[in-house]
Order: structure tokens, then C-alpha cells, then sequence
């Protein structure tokens, strides 16, 4: 079953006097409960592609249908609410919040959906615990390692029980080990949970632990493969 | 809000402490001096309209020639009168040391032979009432002066007589909360001037005036507050119609009165622009600084955006910055600015009021305090929110991307390589960020006026008064008792040991009509204008006494009567009028003179020259033995020694001095708080981004170079605007405290502007050492490897 649907999907930036095509006509569709990558180059769309499925931006034409409700028409209180409540974030950099430890960042995400996502919100501790933070609970942002941190992120990501987690370079910012590591939890949370994960990232090496291979350039789908036996982790050399 | 966000407010505040400690010190220090000021103001108004109405002070005084006490009976018949007083007034000496001839100017007022008077009642603050003939109660400031203490007996002359009085207690006047001699000399110089009270019997015989009453005071019915306008209109009508040939003065006319009602009309004003500025100085750089902090935040908002949390939760979450800020500051600054009133007002009682004020009262001002707490709390919860809600209104996608310049395109595309980096780079970032350009230079203009109107009040002080004492070119004034022949005097001056040189002048009551037919009420001072022992700074015109036909008016009397240079005007001096034209305008920030040149008197006068005063110049470290040797010349009614007369009003000063000061010191501080805190919030947000520099090889003399010429253009904005908006705001708060008798010639000084400038650069340049301080801390391999968030 589809979880994703996106049909002619347009989507521009002006910069200056300059218009910029980031997605031109997009149409694809992204299964429930599969891990999916997004695989491209940088300036490619694929960040734009990850901003639309997750309601951070919205297309300026074509429709983004996420299970069944439309969200590419969706005003901003609707978006807030689609993303408050069926989607997770874990970004490049982490974004983690600074002035809240581990535990009070994964608390935040979990106390503002608690009760109405997907399922109910995951205990924040546990979450920790299931990326193998359970012993750094107390730690700030700061006193955490970039690998810490990106699971920590994770961790954010999932204690609200999202039907949706959205990944944009994951590992961007991560050496290899510490990348594989991240990757290991986020495969095993999308087998454990069903939730559906999209990551996008220009590193084909990741692309072969996907279920389904979006490859995207200069704003279009250039192909999709489905891998009905995708690697682990552990396997991927880059 | 959303508890986890409540953790968060609170560990910002925890990680960025310096940061908001500097925007609560802000909030605290406005509300502060917000909370002092006007409503200190308004307690002294109230302290002294209590004063009055406790003690029954006077609404109007008639100055006459003796009469019988029968003359009060129809003052009493005017309707709107409540109380009439009818007091025999004499002029009289203390003899300070009975070795001595010198004796200092005491005036002695009767009182009632029982009883308290109806009008102008007196508070004892020390021994007791009048116990018998011979007794005199002393006005407590003079007596603080000479040491003078219940008990003590002076020798004071009466009617030519020294006959010893025992000081039975000290008392407070409301007639002399300023004890100053007259509207013209309205200053007080308890060094040569006191005032003693008498029961009428014993002092009318010992004066030989037994039965005959020379002045009346009377009280109206109502309260000090009251506006009693067309009743005092009536009142005076009615006054002089009963008394033609007498001099009739309102309350604000005599010399307590006009300093204290000009306090009254400067203070409040003054007061309330400071409490003003201050307040809303302190909010505008509250929002400053909170946008500044919330812009920095945009990643984590967008962050915040991206995991869905909704706008009026991330307004609620950083209003709360700003609400803790506004509601914590706000009560501390409002206690503080309750309990710093006092120390205001203590200025007051010491330098003014001689130290006592029987009605004195410090209420709180609980609405005004309200009002405040109420816009330091609104304002600053408002500067919080509104830009949080504006920054959550970029779309998260975006807000999670570094910010893209805000200027136009043009602007932003301006091509700078022809400078060097370092100025380019400032340059860039101005045009970069034109908004936060902007608030920087709004708040150094909102710190620039503050401090300039400061330093133009100080100025005009310093130079009004300054020239006011440079003005006397002359070490003693004798005044005379009878009019005598000016080159008689002179010789006989000359001829006392230890005097230098001497000139006789003629100094005596006039009034000035403007060909409108306005008048006032003035002083003329007559001296040989070949060597006038005045050195008189002119503002406008000719040279003061540089021609003998016309005459050189104070700068008071322009403004009053609003007369120039080259006007003519009435001279009435003794029912004789004569027409003058006016060659100056001269600086005299006290009283409302008129300078005439000797001759231009001897052609009035018909070739006469009589003098009533000599002016006299004494060798070094002689002021004491010659003031004793002409003391005892025939005919010698008073000497002035000029020294202890500028001790006295400097001491008297030290209120303005004391409020000019804390104006500019707490202008100074908030000017300075926000130059500070824009300088480090600037560094801060940037702190990354010069770092980078720093890893590319930029070097941290560059860096600095580059910010400071960032912060001079910002400064020099601001500036550029609130340096003359400071400037006229000072001279607009001095116009509020002009009198007839009293008004600065408006003034800031070249020396100031360099000063306050220098002053605001050493700040940016101060505050820009922690910040660059940290840029260089910082440690470039983790800036290497990660984003600015």
C-alpha cells in the first residue's frame, strides 16, 4: 500500500533576479513501512523533495498525498499539526536543542504528540536506551559526541511514534563507523516499529540498505529501484 | 506551554546568563530610575504644599511704609481671605564676635504677643518657644551655619543699638525654605544673611516702632494645591487698591517662594522626561536585545517548526524570556526606584530646604509604579514575542537554512572590492542585516540624547553660573545707609588698610517697562563705565559699558519682556522715568539687572552722581580685617564678603549639581548598557562566522578591525541624530525651570561633544573585548566540523 503519493510535484525558489527550479514534476510513490532512500547529488531537489514530504514547505503546484490526506494545499496550522503529529525529523547537523540534555530533547518531541500520533508516544528514557544512550541521559548536546548526538536525534525523531520519519543526510556529518552505527538503529526501528522512513542522502553507498531507491537529479525522478534484499548496515563499504 | 519548553526557557537563561543579566540589568536600571524621578517630584510638591498648609504660608505679602496694625482690618474684608498677619519687619545685625564691629545681615520678623501667628506659622525643630522678652527664635538653616545653638545669646543690633537676645529655640519657615534675601537675591547666603523672629512688644520698642506694623501677609482660603488663579487675581486687585504706594508680592513673587515654585516647574518636567526616557530607553533596548537573541535562535525555531510545534506555543515560549526579564526587573527596579526617591529627595532637604521639611512625606506612587510595571512588563514580554512570532513565520524549510541577506538586491550586490577586506567585510555586514544595523543606531541615538541632555544641562550650569561669579571683579560690597558722593566714598574705601582699589556704584530698585507697556520689577546697578569693576560677558550687541548711551540689560529681561537689542525701554526709578536704549544683552543667570553707564545716570540725574554701595577690591588674604575696618566706617550699613557669598550658592547649587549628575550618570549607564549589550549580542550571533574567518587565516587584529569599523558606522548613525535631539532636549528641560528672576542662557560646551563621543567609542571598544575575546577561544576544529547552530 502507497504511504507516500506525489503526482507532478513543481517547486521554485527566487534568488535575487533568478528563479530556481528545485523540483521539476516530480511524481512518485513511496510504500508504508519501507525504509526508502534518496539518492542525488547536491542542488538536485532531493532536500526540497524531504522539506515537501514533511510539510516544511509547501510545492507551488501537483499534489503531495501522505496516507490519506493531501498536504500540499495545507495552511501553516495545518502543516504544524500534520507535522506535530505524523512526522519526524532528523537533520544533518542534528538540531538538537542546545540548552536541553539528551533526554529532555527526546521528552520535547515526545510530550508534543503524546496521545495523538501514530500510536502513543514512546518513554523518552527508553528511546535513549534503545539507540544506546541510556547512560547519557543527563548530557547536554555539548558534552555528546557527533554520533551521540545524530542518535540522540533519532531517538527524537521516533519517541513520538511517527507514521512518518524523515532523515536528510543522517550521516552527512558523521565518520563512517559512527554513520553505520546511526543507520544500524534507524533500520532496526523501521523493522521493530513498521514506520515508514525516508532518507535522503548523495552517498549511493547507503542506497543499498533501502527497500525502494529514489534516484532524483536537476529536480526530477530519474529512476526508482526496489531492492527486495537490501543490505545491513553493517554490509556497506564506502 | 509545553513543559519540556518551560526547561528550555529556563536553561537558556542558565546558558546565556550574561546575556540576559545584561538585558534584566536594563530593565531594572529603567524602571529604577523611572520609579525615582517623577514620582519623587510629585512627594516634594506634595511635601512642600503640606509644609505650606501646616503652616499657613503665605498667598501674598505687602511691603509697606509703617503703619498702624489697624491696616490689616480691611485686608480682612477681601473675600477669599482666610487669615491676615500684620508684622513689623526691621533689618537688623549680629554681631558675630563682640570683639568685633562686622556684624551679618539678621533680619527680625515679629510675632504675635500670644499665640502662633495666623499666617506664616513657625515649626520649633529645636528648644522652645519664646519664654519672655528678650528671647528670639532662629531660623534653623543660619543657625546650622554658625554653629548657633539653643541658649546661646547673640548680640544683635537694633535700631543702631547691640543689645544681647537669647536663642530660645530654632525654627522652620515656610516664608524661608529658601532663605534668600529678596526676589532679586533670592539665593540663600546664611553666611551673611539670617532671619530671627521676636514677639511684636519686644522687638516694635527696642525698634522704636511700638504700635507701627511695616508688612502683611495674608492667607486665602483653600488648600496650596488648589488653582486659585482668578481669586488671586482679586485678591491682588483688591491689595492694591488699599495700598497704591506699596510693593504687593505673590507667593511665587518673594525669594522662597519663586525658587520653590521654579523647582516645581523644573522638576517635573525634568522629572518626567527622565522617567520617560529612562523607561522607555529601557524597553526599546530590551527589544532590541530580545530580538537580537530570538533572531540568533532562528535554526533551533525552525527546528522547533520542523518537529511541529505551533507558533503561539514558540511565542509562549519565548515571551516567557521576556516576561521573567520584564516582571523581575520591573519589581526590583520599581523597590529600588521607591527607595532611591529618598535619597533624591534628601538632596533636596539638604541643599534647599536646610535640612527639615515638617510636612515631608515619600508616599509610594502606587499608580505610577503600577504604570510602569505594567509597560516594563508589557514592553519587554512584547519584546520577546513579537519577534519570536515573526521569525516563526519563515517556513521551517527555510528558517533551518542559514539566513539569506534581507537587503535589497542592489544593495546586496554593491560591489566592494576596491576596499580593503576589513572594511569590506564591515560593510557587508551592515548591508547584510540593516534591520539589526538599524536597531543598533536607534538605541545609540535613544543612549546619545540621554547622555547629551545631561551634558547640556551640566553645561549651561556650569557656564551660566560660571560667568554669573566671574562676573564681580570685586572682593567686598559695602552697602551704605544714606546716598553719598561717589568720589567721597571712593576716597574714604581707598583709605582703609588693606584695600587694593574701590569704585562706587549706585544700586538700587527700578522697574523696566517694554514699549508694550509690560513691566517688571528690577535692579539697576550704576558704576563708572571707563573701569566697571564688572566684567560682564555680552551675548548680544555691544560690549558691555562700551558707550555711554544706553544701557546693558541681563539676559533674563530680554526673555521676560522680550526686548533686544537697539529697543528702548522705560527706566522708573523713585517716580522718575526715564527712556534707555539697550546696547547688550549680558549674561546673569540670577535676577533680572540692568546695567547703566555712570554717565548716562549723571545726564538723568542732571550731573549728580549719588551712591548708595561701594564695590571694593582688597589685597590677598585682607577680606576679613578690611570688612572689619569698613564696618566701622560712619555711614556703612552692610559689607558683603563675594567669597562667602559664592559659598553659599555653590552650596545651594549642589541639588542641580547633584540631579545634573545623576541624570547624566544614569543616562551614561544605559547608554552604555545598550552599546555594550549590542556590541556582545552582535559578536555572539556572529561568533562562528568569525571564527571561520579566523580558521581561514584572518587575523584577530583584523577581525577586531573589522567589527569596530562595523560599530563606528552604527555609532556614528545614531549619533549623528541623538547628539543635537539630546542637546535641544537639554535646553528645552532648562527653559523649565526660568523665573523672572532666573534663566539659563542654553549651552553645550565643545568640550562635551568630545567627551560624550570619546566616551561611547570606549565603550564599543570595551564591550567588543569579551566577545572577540571568546571568537578567539574558540576552538577552530570544532567550528571545522560543525554548523553555527
Amino acid at each position: 500500500m502507497s504511504h507516500i503519493v506525489l503526482r507532478d510535484v513543481r517547486k521554485t525558489y527566487r534568488m535575487g533576479n533568478n528563479l530556481i527550479t528545485a523540483l521539476d514534476g516530480v511524481s512518485l510513490e513511496i510504500e508504508a513501512g519501507q525504509l526508502t532512500v534518496v539518492l542525488g547529488p547536491s542542488g538536485s531537489g532531493k532536500t526540497t523533495l524531504l522539506n515537501l514530504l514533511g510539510g516544511l514547505e509547501s510545492p507551488d503546484s501537483g499534489s503531495v498525498r501522505v496516507g490519506d490526506q493531501d498536504i500540499a494545499g495545507l495552511k501553516n496550522g495545518k502543516l504544524t499539526a500534520y507535522r506535530r503529529h505524523n512526522v519526524g525529523f532528523v537533520f544533518q547537523f542534528f538540531n538538537l536543542l542546545p540548552t536541553l540534555t539528551a533526554l529532555e530533547n527526546v521528552a520535547l518531541s515526545a510530550e508534543m504528540a503524546d496521545g495523538y500520533a501514530y500510536g502513543r508516544a514512546h518513554d523518552p528514557a527508553e528511546m535513549l536506551a534503545r539507540v544506546g544512550l541510556g547512560d547519557r541521559t543527563d548530557h547536554y548536546p555539548g558534552q555528546l559526541s557527533g554520533g551521540q548526538q545524530q542518535r540522540v536525534a533519532v531517538a527524537r525523531a521516533l519517541a513520538k511514534n511517527p507514521a512518518l520519519v524523515l532523515a536528510d543526510e543522517p550521516t552527512g556529518s558523521l565518520d563512517v563507523q559512527t554513520g553505520i552505527d546511526v543507520l544500524k538503529v534507524m533500520r532496526a526501528l523501521n523493522r521493530e516499529t513498521g514506520q515508514t522512513f525516508v532518507l535522503v542522502t548523495h552517498n549511493s553507498a547507503i542506497a543499498g540498505i533501502a527497500d525502494r531507491v529514489i534516484r532524483v537529479g536537476s529536480g526530477k525522478v530519474q529512476n526508482i529501484i526496489n531492492n527486495p534484499d537490501p543490505f545491513e548496515p553493517d554490509e556497506i563499504e564506502w | 506551554m509545553l513543559k519540556t519548553l518551560r526547561r528550555k526557557t529556563i536553561g537558556d537563561l542558565k546558558a546565556n546568563w550574561s546575556q540576559f543579566l545584561a538585558v534584566w540589568l536594563v530593565v531594572t536600571l529603567g524602571t529604577t530610575f523611572y520609579g525615582t524621578m517623577y514620582p519623587a517630584a510629585i512627594n516634594l510638591l506634595d511635601s512642600i504644599f503640606r509644609t505650606y498648609d501646616q503652616l499657613r504660608y503665605l498667598d501674598f505679602q505687602v511691603q509697606l511704609e509703617p503703619v498702624g496694625p489697624e491696616a490689616v482690618e480691611p485686608v480682612r474684608a477681601i473675600p477669599g481671605v482666610a487669615y491676615v498677619e500684620g508684622r513689623l519687619i526691621v533689618a537688623g545685625g549680629w554681631q558675630v564676635d563682640p570683639a568685633q564691629q562686622y556684624q551679618v545681615a539678621l533680619r527680625l520678623i515679629s510675632l504675635p504677643d500670644a499665640g502662633e501667628p495666623d499666617v506664616n506659622r513657625l515649626d520649633i525643630t529645636g528648644g522652645a518657644d519664646i519664654q519672655g522678652p528678650g528671647d528670639i527664635l532662629v531660623h534653623k538653616t543660619f543657625a546650622d551655619k554658625h554653629d548657633i545653638e539653643p541658649g546661646d545669646t547673640l548680640n544683635v543690633a537694633i535700631a543702631g543699638e547691640i543689645v544681647p537676645l537669647r536663642v530660645a529655640g530654632l525654627v522652620f519657615s515656610p516664608e524661608y525654605i529658601v532663605a534668600g534675601r529678596d526676589s532679586n537675591d533670592p539665593f540663600p547666603t546664611p553666611t551673611v544673611f539670617g532671619v530671627a523672629w521676636m514677639r511684636y512688644s519686644d522687638l516694635a520698642v527696642r525698634a522704636g516702632q511700638d504700635g507701627r506694623i511695616n508688612d502683611i501677609v495674608i492667607r486665602l482660603e483653600g488648600k496650596s494645591e488648589d488653582n486659585k488663579g482668578q481669586l488671586e487675581d482679586d485678591v491682588r486687585a483688591a491689595l492694591v487698591n488699599l495700598f497704591p504706594d506699596a510693593a504687593v508680592f505673590s507667593r511665587q513673587q518673594t525669594a522662597s517662594g519663586s525658587i520653590i515654585h521654579a523647582n516645581i516647574n523644573g522638576n517635573f518636567p525634568v522629572m518626567g522626561f527622565y522617567s520617560g526616557m529612562f523607561l522607555i530607553g529601557g524597553i526599546v533596548i530590551t527589544g532590541i536585545l530580545l530580538a537580537r537573541l530570538v533572531e540568533s535562535e532562528r535554526q533551533r525555531i525552525g527546528t522547533m517548526r520542523a518537529m511541529g510545534i505551533t507558533r503561539r506555543e514558540l511565542v509562549l515560549h519565548y515571551l516567557s524570556y521576556g516576561f521573567l526579564i520584564g516582571l523581575t526587573g520591573g519589581l526590583v527596579g520599581s523597590v529600588l526606584g521607591y527607595l532611591n526617591s529618598f535619597w533624591f529627595m534628601g538632596t533636596f532637604l539638604t541643599y534647599i530646604a536646610g535640612g527639615t521639611l515638617p510636612g515631608f512625606v515619600n508616599l509610594p506612587q502606587f499608580p505610577f509604579i503600577l504604570l510602569g510595571l505594567v509597560l516594563a512588563v508589557g514592553g519587554a514580554t512584547l519584546a520577546g514575542a513579537y519577534p519570536a512570532w515573526t521569525q516563526s513565520a519563515t517556513p521551517p524549510g527555510i528558517a533551518l537554512r542559514p539566513a539569506a541577506p534581507k537587503t535589497l538586491n542592489a544593495i546586496s550586490r554593491v560591489k566592494l572590492g576596491f576596499l580593503p577586506v576589513v572594511v569590506r567585510q564591515a560593510v557587508r555586514n551592515l548591508l547584510r542585516s540593516p534591520g539589526r544595523a538599524a536597531g543598533t543606531a536607534l538605541g545609540v541615538l535613544a543612549g546619545s540624547m540621554m547622555l547629551f541632555s545631561a551634558l547640556a544641562l551640566w553645561d549651561m550650569m556650569a557656564l551660566n553660573f560660571g560667568q554669573y561669579f566671574d562676573s564681580t571683579d570685586f572682593d567686598l560690597r559695602v552697602d551704605l545707609d544714606s546716598f553719598q558722593s561717589g568720589e567721597a566714598v571712593e576716597a574714604q574705601m581707598r583709605g582703609v588698610e588693606g584695600v587694593e582699589a574701590a569704585q562706587a556704584a549706585l544700586i538700587g530698585a527700578v522697574v523696566i517697562v517694554n514699549p508694550a507697556g509690560d513691566a517688571l520689577d528690577t535692579i539697576a546697578v550704576t558704576v563708572d563705565e571707563t573701569d566697571p569693576y564688572f566684567d560682564l560677558v555680552t551675548t548680544n550687541g555691544a560690549d558691555a559699558f562700551s558707550s555711554t548711551d544706553g544701557v546693558w540689560i541681563g539676559h533674563n529681561i530680554e526673555r521676560v519682556l522680550g526686548v533686544g537689542v537697539g529697543d528702548t525701554i522705560t527706566v522708573i526709578a523713585q517716580g522718575i522715568e526715564q527712556q534707555a536704549v539697550i546696547r547688550g544683552i549680558v549674561s546673569q543667570v540670577i535676577g533680572s539687572p540692568v546695567f547703566v553707564p555712570r554717565s548716562l545716570m549723571m545726564e538723568w540725574t542732571g550731573g549728580m552722581f549719588p551712591v548708595n554701595s561701594v564695590l571694593v577690591r582688597v589685597k590677598k588674604d585682607q577680606d576679613a580685617a578690611v570688612r572689619e575696618a569698613v564696618i566701622g566706617l560712619p555711614g556703612v550699613h552692610a559689607v558683603t564678603v563675594l567669597d562667602e557669598f559664592d559659598d553659599d550658592l555653590n552650596h545651594f547649587l549642589q541639588f542641580y549639581r547633584i540631579n545634573t549628575l545623576m541624570f547624566g550618570g544614569f543616562g551614561l549607564i544605559l547608554a552604555l548598557a545598550l552599546l555594550y549589550n549590542t556590541v556582545n549580542a552582535s559578536l555572539r550571533e556572529r561568533r562562528d562566522e568569525l571564527a571561520v574567518l579566523r580558521a581561514l587565516g584572518t587575523s584577530g587584529w583584523e577581525i577586531g578591525l573589522s567589527v569596530t569599523l562595523e560599530f563606528l558606522v552604527m555609532v556614528v548613525i545614531g549619533a549623528l541624530i541623538g547628539v543635537p535631539l539630546g542637546r535641544y532636549a537639554g535646553y528645552f528641560l532648562a527653559t523649565a525651570y526660568d523665573t523672572d528672576y532666573f534663566g539659563y542662557i542654553t549651552y553645550l560646551a565643545p568640550l562635551s561633544y568630545v567627551v560624550g563621543l570619546a566616551g561611547m567609542l570606549l565603550v564599543v571598544l570595551l564591550a567588543e573585548i569579551p566577545g572577540l575575546r571568546a571568537v578567539h577561544k574558540t576552538d577552530l576544529g570544532q567550528v571545522s566540523k560543525s554548523q553555527s547552530f
